[in-house]
Formats: structure tokens, sequence, C-alpha cells
């Protein structure tokens, strides 16, 4: 399967400037999106990049390539300003009604487009920036054409902080590349992790580590947050080094010796309740006699499986050579960087994330003055500001994203 | 030690960064007999030998630590040889690259190698790195340092001037990185140089007339989502900060209350302000202590975080993005 094309079951990003929608491939699936229907399977074997338009209910690669040349106009050329024009809804002569109807009959954007322009009484009052400016919003709005790409950390991070930021703290994109530099991510680490990022922060982690090194994300509640990771796709390969591991059981990590048997379930919700004792599988189905569905013995062998995995991942924290710890969850962070920090080996970086900063400050007092053996802390955020640049018209962008969240970095050294 | 690979113990031969304070780190290369002078008097190489990378070592007039490089804290000790990017910056290149290990990129200018080593970082250990740099004397220091870090499998340093001759190199790259005076010189080049599957592209320029030259050409070559932005760090001090509270005269309730002598002692441990002031924490108590004994006047204390220099980078550069995509 060669990885650049796209085929049944990709995850993938239907892309039309910055907005983004996260679809999964299936031939037979129609998908409803702009007010329009469409059928998946065109995109079925083309590259991914590639261009489509919708067309009678069906996803038709765009054949040209228009090359888009800037507008040979300067200010200088402008010879109208707008001192006359008045902003009216009567300037348009076509009704919605009308629009609906080219539609239906099955005209292109561009007729519909140019039928806008025509009927437009001010049109050709304004100045020539203004026309092209007119023309991108209704290119923007009737164009149904759709670029397909795959999922990157980027566009993931992208997705979630223009539609559900809450969801990941607010963790802006600048911010969440900062995490992966200062806590020194790359192939071949052990990963300390804490989030309650829908798994945004686990997947850029999991794509750096690239199937080396291993993450120990710890938790609270039922089960750690993974929702993020869909996007990714990862290979099995790359998720065999991934543990989950409930908060609720720091506590304990020292004590728990290297008997399998010996390992606390944890967290009480997990169902069906199991035996400390029972590691081997057909003493599972024995005290599983109730039912002997097989979806139920299924489930008690992943549950062996996350009981085995649980107690292979506080083994490797015990041995108090994680090279970093990342928080970054809506839960007071200062609890839990003192309480994991003494898992973390000497010389390695460790990175807090909160959407507020107050957190922060109490954790960098804490970690300061407590002689808890960290060296360079420094509180940070970051302001982040886009450009529209063309010609003559070259300037910040109207809006700026007004928080970033906060973070707070630290080196450990050796009491 | 290696950049791409933790060591415990330190070994002669290492590239350690040695730590008297966070506004105070050098590099060093750890070699046998070789002392150092500074501030805390002389350090001698031997007695850092064998020791565990965090150890706090003795000097004649104080201690200091050794801390395992990393691409960060090479970024703020390393020799500059040009102006060099920074980690805010740098952060969201890698991010905006779409770079993780396997990832061919190419970078140019090499400057001093602050990018350099963080690109390494992203890419290792299936990866690669072309660094191209037009000054001969840089492009030997840098290729003599990516050595000396351990890192000489990930990159190639070509001493080559992208603008005038190209990359040389076709159909092979995921990435391309340029910070040059003349960014659309090289765009053409670069255009050639990413894989035909397509890439992204990054070209940072101090002033605005490169960026405006620079999206011109890139939109020319066909490059599509093209994205200027620039980011800044805010970092901030944190510290117990103590204001005194104005006289507002008496009030009825305050006279039905207890007597003058509480008056020092009241501010600080009724409820106003309720969330201000921190009593459960040990440290703070015992600045909350000190000052009830040296003040006479009334006070909040707080912890509280304020602009860590009055003058901050006001700007670096302006990053563009872009994607090429398969036709």
């Amino acid at each position: 399967m060669d990885l650049n094309t796209i085929s049944e079951g990709n995850q993938v990003f239907f892309k039309k400037g910055d907005f983004l929608k996260a679809v999964q491939i299936r031939k037979n699936r129609t998908l409803y999106m702009d007010k329009k229907k469409f059928s998946l399977a065109g995109v079925l074997g083309h590259p991914y990049g590639t261009k489509f338009q919708v067309t009678e209910g069906r996803l038709v690669k765009m054949e040209n390539w228009l090359k888009v040349t800037e507008a040979a106009t300067t200010s200088d050329m402008i010879t109208t300003d707008n001192r006359d024009l008045l902003d009216k809804d009567s300037n348009q002569k076509m009704t919605r009604d009308d629009i609906m109807d080219l539609k239906e009959k099955g005209a292109s954007a561009d007729n519909i487009i140019e039928q806008l322009v025509e009927n437009s009484v001010t049109f050709k009052t304004k100045t020539e920036f203004s026309q092209e400016k007119y023309i991108k919003k209704k290119k923007k709005k009737h164009l149904a054409e759709y670029r397909i790409v795959r999922p990157t950390t980027r566009l993931i991070c992208q997705m979630y902080f223009d539609t559900k930021p809450k969801s990941i703290c607010c963790m802006r994109m600048d911010t969440l590349s900062q995490i992966l530099s200062y806590a020194n991510v790359m192939s071949g680490i052990n990963v300390m992790l804490v989030e309650t990022c829908q798994g945004l922060l686990l997947g850029a982690i999991i794509d750096r580590l690239a199937g080396s090194g291993q993450v120990v994300q710890f938790y609270s509640g039922q089960a750690p947050p993974r929702q993020a990771l869909e996007y990714y796709s990862f290979a099995k390969d790359y998720m065999s080094n991934v543990f989950a591991v409930p908060l609720s059981l720091v506590s304990i990590i020292d004590k728990v010796n290297d008997e399998p048997d010996e390992l606390p379930t944890g967290n009480r919700n997990e169902t069906p309740k199991f035996d400390q004792a029972t590691t081997n599988k057909d003493e599972a189905k024995l005290d599983l006699q109730e039912s002997s569905d097989s979806a139920v013995s299924k489930s008690s062998l992943r549950q062996t499986q996350r009981e085995k995995e649980k107690h292979q991942a506080i083994q490797l924290v015990k041995a108090k050579q994680m090279d970093t710890l990342i928080v970054a969850c809506k839960y007071d962070p200062t609890p839990i960087v003192t309480s994991l920090l003494r898992y973390v080996a000497p010389s390695r970086p460790i990175v807090i994330y909160c959407q507020y900063q107050q957190p922060l400050v109490e954790c960098y007092m804490q970690l300061r003055y407590q002689n808890l053996g960290v060296v360079n802390l420094k509180l940070s955020e970051t302001w982040t500001r886009n450009y529209q640049v063309l010609p003559d018209r070259t300037h910040p962008v109207v809006s700026m994203s007004a928080a970033s969240g906060f973070l707070l970095t630290g080196t450990t050294v050796i009491q | 030690m290696s950049f791409l690979k933790y060591n415990n113990k330190i070994k002669e031969g290492d590239t350690v960064i040695i730590h008297l304070s966070h506004k105070s780190m050098f590099p060093a290369v750890i070699q046998k007999g070789k002392t150092l002078n500074m501030q805390y008097g002389v350090l001698k190489h031997d007695n850092i030998i064998d020791k565990t990378f965090g150890s706090k070592i003795e000097c004649s007039k104080g201690y200091i630590r050794v801390l395992h490089p990393t691409a960060e804290l090479w970024t703020v000790t390393l020799p500059h040889r040009t102006q060099i990017l920074y980690t805010t910056d740098i952060s969201m290149i890698v991010m905006q690259l779409d770079l993780k290990p396997g990832c061919v990129v190419l970078e140019s200018g090499t400057g001093s190698g602050s990018l350099s080593h963080a690109l390494i970082r992203a890419i290792a250990p299936t990866g690669h790195l072309h660094t191209f740099e037009f000054h001969q004397q840089r492009s030997e220091k840098a290729d003599e340092e990516f050595i000396s870090h351990r890192v000489k499998d990930m990159v190639t340093v070509y001493h080559k001037d992208v603008c005038s001759d190209g990359f040389g190199l076709t159909d092979m790259a995921d990435a391309v990185f340029l910070d040059l005076p003349h960014p659309w010189d090289a765009i053409p080049h670069a255009k050639q140089a990413l894989k035909s599957s397509g890439g992204r592209i990054c070209s940072f320029s101090p002033c605005i007339e490169q960026v405006q030259k620079s999206c011109s050409t890139l939109k020319e070559c066909g490059f599509s989502d093209l994205e200027t932005m620039e980011s800044l760090l805010r970092t901030y001090n944190v510290s117990t900060t103590k204001i005194p509270l104005a006289d507002l005269g008496e009030h009825e309730e305050d006279l039905e209350e207890d007597t003058e002598e509480d008056t020092t002692d009241t501010i600080t441990e009724d409820e106003k302000p309720p969330k201000k002031v921190k009593m459960e924490d040990e440290a703070n108590n015992k600045m909350a202590d000190q000052s009830k004994k040296q003040s006479e006047t009334p006070s909040v204390i707080f912890n509280t975080t304020q602009p860590a220099e009055t003058v901050q980078a006001g700007h670096t550069g302006f990053l563009t993005f872009a994607t090429l995509y398969p036709r």
C-alpha cells in the first residue's frame, strides 16, 4: 500500500482554506458538507494533496492547474475609491432563491459568481482590490472544492484549537510545539505524561518517538484521554510502547515489588472485577463462570493485557530513569509534579503547561523553595500574530488569538 | 553523551553544559587534565569525568552543576558566528514543517547551527539533514561541532551558495528551510529539491519587503497554503510580593472589633482578600512572618509574576510557511 495514495479506511482531512474536517474514507459512504451531499468513492487511488470538486454528487479531481498569478494591480493604478459607496442589501439584484435555483439547475460555482457580479449594482464602482476581495469571498462561499490531506500534528492541533479549544485546555499550536522542544522529545526517550487534551499531546509525542522509546501516560478517571489518536492512525508497533497508569497508583509505585501478583487494580470502576492473583488466562476464564460468552473472555484477555502493561509501566517508572515529565491537564499541576518528579533522572527537562497562570506560579514556588532539585525554572507565554501578505496590502491580520496558555520549564539536578 | 541519546555518566570528549545560574551557562568539551577558570574559581575537568550529569561539582570558590546537552541548552549557550534562531521560532518551524523521524530536510544557511541541532533531533534516527552554508569557515565549524556532538551520521554540510548554484538535489526532500537575504532566488531550487509527492517550505526573514517578495515568488512557483506569522516569547519572574494597604481611616465595624495591637496581623490573617494570601505554603509562611516583624504598615502578600525584563525581544523575523502539493 502506497502511503501517498488515498485508500479505503484512511483517516484524512478535507481542507478548504482554514476549514478542516476529519473524515474516514469509505467508498460506500456519502458525506454532507457545506450544504452539499456527495459520495466519497471518487477520491480513492488519488495521491494525497489532490484537489476535488463536488460535481453532481460525486468528488471529481480538479483537472485544471490554475496558475495563481498576483493581480498586476498596485495601489498607484487605482483611480476609484469608496466615497460614494452605500452599503445596502438592494445592491445585489439576485435573491437567495435565485441562487438556490441556479445551484439546483447544476450551474457551476464560476457561473454563479459571474451572475452575482453582473447583478451587483456597486461592483463596477469598487476599487480593483475591493473587487478581488469580493470575488474571493464569493468563491469561498460557493465553490465546493476540497483538498484531501494527511493529518499531521499541525493540522490536528489547528482543527482542535479552531473548533473546540477548551477540550485541549486552550493549548495553541505555538505552545504545543514548544512543549515538544523543551522536553527534548526525540526517538528513544522515556516520557512520563499527564494530559487532558484528548490525547493530542500524546499523539504528537508518539509521532516524534516513531516507535522507539516509551510513553507512560498517567491519568485520572475512567480511561486515559486518547481521542485524537484516531487521526494519527499509528501502526501497532508505535502503540506497543505506550502505557497507561492511573494517577491513583502513584503513591504505591515505590512499594510495588517485581512480582506481578502484587499489583492492585487501582481503578475501582474497571469491570469485570479482577482477582489480583489471577494473571493466568485459564484461571481468568474459570473466575467468570457466569458467562461462557466468547466476547466476555476476550474482554478478560484484554483485562489481563492491561494489567500486565500497567505493571510493566510501573516497573519502568520505578527505576527513576525517566527522561522527561510533561504535564498539560485541567488538574492542579503542583501535586502531580511533586509526586512524579522523583522518577525523572537528573539533568532532564520537565515541562508543565497550564491554561491559567496562577497554578504555575504556585508550582514554581514549590519547585524553587522546597529543594526539589530543579534549576533553570522559567515561566512563559507566547505571543503570535499572523500577517496578510499581498502587494500593497500587507498588514497584520485583523484579529489575533488572545490566549496561548502558559509554560513552566526546568531541568532536574541531583540534590 | 550524544545530542541524540542520553547517557548518565560524563566521559572524556563529551560536550557538557556548565551551569552556574540560569543566567550563566556555557558549554565545555571535557578533557583530562584541563582546567577552567571562572567565577567560582578553578574547575578541574578531572573532577567531572565519571560523575553523573546533574551533579554538583565543587570548585575552589563555590560549586557548579554539569548538565547533559540538549538542542535547547545548546541554542542558549552556543558560540555565535551569526545571528541565531531561538527556541520559540525553532519550535514553530519544526511543527509547521511536519517533521518527524525519517524526514529529509534541507537548510540554508547553516549559520551557527542553532536550528540545525533541533532539526536533527526531530528527524533522527532515520532522517537526514542537508545543510548549506556559503561561508567556508562557518561551514567547517558547523561540521566540526556536529562531529563533536556525535550527530554526524544525521547531517551533511555543504559549502555552497544555493541562490546562485541551487541545491543540486532533486525530488528528495520532505521540507526546506530558508534563512537567506534573497530567499526568492532559492525558492525555484527548493521546489526542484522537494519530493514530487509534495512537501513543506519555510522562509525566515527579518524584513517585510523580503517577505512580500518571497510570498509572490512562492505563489508563482505553485506553492499553496501560504501563511506568514511571527512569534515572541514573554517570560516572567515569579516572586512573593508585598504591597501596602492605604490608610482608609477608621470605620464603625473596625472599632467594634478587637484593638489596635491586632491591626498589623488582622490584614494578613483575615479573609480579605482571601485568595491572595497563601498561608498553607511553608515557604510563604516564612516570608510572611519575616515581613510581619519588619513592617509596621499593614500589607497584603501574594505570589505573582512580573515581566522578566523591562525590554524583551520585540522582533526576530517573520516566518512564512507554504505547501507544495503534487500536480
